[in-house]
C-alpha cells in the first residue's frame, strides 16, 4: 500500500501532507508539521504527554493512526497559545509552579483544556479525574491540580 | 504496517477474511503492541458507532467509545469511570473491551452480568444489546483510586454475578448466584471462590486476589449503584 495523502485541520489551518502507512498522529504533528509541543513518552497510551484534541475530544495522539482520522479537526498545545502572551492555563501553570522539567506540561494542559471546555467550574475531584491519564514525575501533581483550579476560577 | 480504513462492515469482513490485518477500533489495547510488519483494519469509519435505546433495551454499536456509552447509559457511568482515564475512554470502544485481556476489560464483566447479546457479521462484532437492570451493583478493587487495572471486579444485577481480575477471562459466579437467590449474601461471597482461577501479575498475587474476592463480592452486593 502506498503512502497516502492526509488532509486534516490543525489549529485552524488546513494541512495536506503525505504520510507513510502506519504514521501516528503524533508522528505527523512532530515530524511532518513541525508541531513539537506534543511529546512521545511511553508510546502505548499510559503517560499522556502526547494528548491532543481530535474533533474536540482529548486523545492520546501516539495511538491514532493518522490514516484513520482523515478530515478530522485537530488541536494541539500550539493552538491554545494566543498570538500575544499565554493562555489562562499556561499562565496559571507558570504562576503556580506547576511545571518543572516540562515534559508532561503539554499533555496536562490539553487534558485540562478538554475538561474546562465542558466543565468550566470543575471540582478538585473533576480535575484529578481529568488528568488521571497523565503522568508527572516532578511535581507530585498538587501544583498542577491547583493551577487548573485557579485557571478555571480566573476564566469562569 | 498497512492501515486499512474500511467504510462499511462488509468491506471490513472482506479485508479480515483476506487476512489483510488485525481488527482494531479505538487502538488502545492491541495496537500499541503490534510490530511494524503487522497491519491493521480500523473499524473507525465502518459506521458501527452509536447507542439506541428502546424502552429498557439498549443496543450499543461496537465502536461506540466508553465515553459515549457513559453519556448515554447512566446506570453504567460509575462502572465505566473505573476503567482507564478519560483520555483513553474517549478512544477505547465497547466492542474492543470484549477482547481486552484480564485484568483489563471491566466493561466485559458488566456485559456478562447483564447477559448482553453480541451481534456479529462474519467475525466482526457489530453491536451489543442488553436490558437496563432494575438494580446494579459494581465494585472494582484497584491499586489506586483511578486508572488502574483490576485486582477484583464484581458486577451484578442482583441475580447474575460476574467477576473480573480473578480468572483468565470474565466469569459468571454460578454458585454465588445460587446463594444470592436464597438471599444469602455472606454465602454468595464465599461461593464466589468456586469461580475463581486467579493469576499473579504486577497488580496483585493470585493469593491476594483469592483472599479479598469474598470481601469485594459482599461489598458489591450490599452497595447498589
Amino acid at each position: 500500500m502506498p503512502s497516502s495523502v492526509i488532509e486534516i485541520t490543525v489549529n485552524g489551518s488546513e494541512e495536506e501532507f503525505i504520510a507513510k502507512p502506519g504514521t501516528t498522529l503524533l508522528g505527523a504533528l512532530r515530524d511532518t508539521l513541525g508541531l513539537t509541543a506534543a511529546k512521545r513518552g511511553c508510546g502505548v497510551g499510559t503517560c499522556g504527554t502526547c494528548t491532543c484534541h481530535v474533533d474536540g475530544e482529548a486523545v492520546m495522539s501516539c495511538l491514532v493512526p493518522v490514516e484513520t482520522i482523515n478530515g478530522a479537526t485537530v488541536r494541539t498545545l500550539e493552538g491554545t497559545t494566543p498570538a500575544d502572551g499565554l493562555s489562562p492555563l499556561q499562565q496559571a501553570f507558570l504562576d503556580n509552579f506547576a511545571t518543572q522539567c516540562g515534559f508532561c506540561t503539554p499533555g496536562m494542559i490539553m487534558a485540562a483544556e478538554a475538561l474546562l471546555a465542558v466543565n468550566p467550574a470543575p471540582t478538585r475531584e473533576d480535575v484529578v479525574t481529568a488528568i488521571s491519564g497523565n503522568v508527572c514525575r516532578c511535581t507530585g501533581y498538587e501544583s498542577i491540580i491547583e493551577a487548573i483550579l485557579i485557571a478555571a476560577e480566573a476564566t469562569s | 504496517m498497512l492501515v486499512h480504513v474500511p467504510t462499511s462492515v462488509d468491506e471490513a469482513v472482506a479485508l479480515l477474511d483476506e487476512g489483510k490485518g488485525v481488527l482494531v477500533a479505538g487502538c488502545t489495547g492491541l495496537y500499541p503492541h503490534l510490530g511494524p510488519d503487522q497491519s491493521i483494519i480500523s473499524l473507525r469509519n465502518a459506521g458501527l458507532s452509536g447507542v439506541e435505546t428502546d424502552g429498557d433495551t439498549v443496543r450499543v454499536g461496537a465502536t461506540t467509545t466508553l465515553t459515549q456509552l457513559a453519556r448515554e447509559v447512566p446506570f453504567l457511568r460509575e462502572s465505566i469511570a473505573s476503567i482507564a482515564s478519560p483520555t483513553i475512554r474517549n478512544m477505547a470502544t465497547v466492542g474492543g473491551n470484549l477482547f481486552a485481556p484480564q485484568p483489563h476489560g471491566d466493561l466485559a464483566v458488566c456485559l456478562l452480568a447483564l447477559d448482553a447479546q453480541i451481534d456479529k457479521t462474519g467475525d466482526v462484532v457489530t453491536s451489543i444489546t442488553f436490558k437496563v437492570p432494575e438494580h446494579w451493583y459494581y465494585t472494582k478493587a484497584m491499586r489506586r483510586k483511578q486508572n488502574s487495572a483490576s485486582i477484583v471486579t464484581v458486577a451484578s444485577d442482583g441475580v447474575r454475578i460476574a467477576l473480573g481480575g480473578v480468572a483468565p477471562g470474565p466469569v459468571r459466579a454460578l454458585a454465588a448466584e445460587a446463594k444470592l437467590a436464597e438471599g444469602d449474601i455472606d454465602g454468595a461471597a464465599e461461593a464466589a471462590l468456586e469461580a475463581a482461577d486467579p493469576f499473579d501479575d504486577a497488580y496483585a498475587s493470585a493469593w491476594y486476589r483469592r483472599r479479598v474476592l469474598p470481601v469485594h463480592v459482599r461489598r458489591a452486593l450490599t452497595n447498589a449503584v
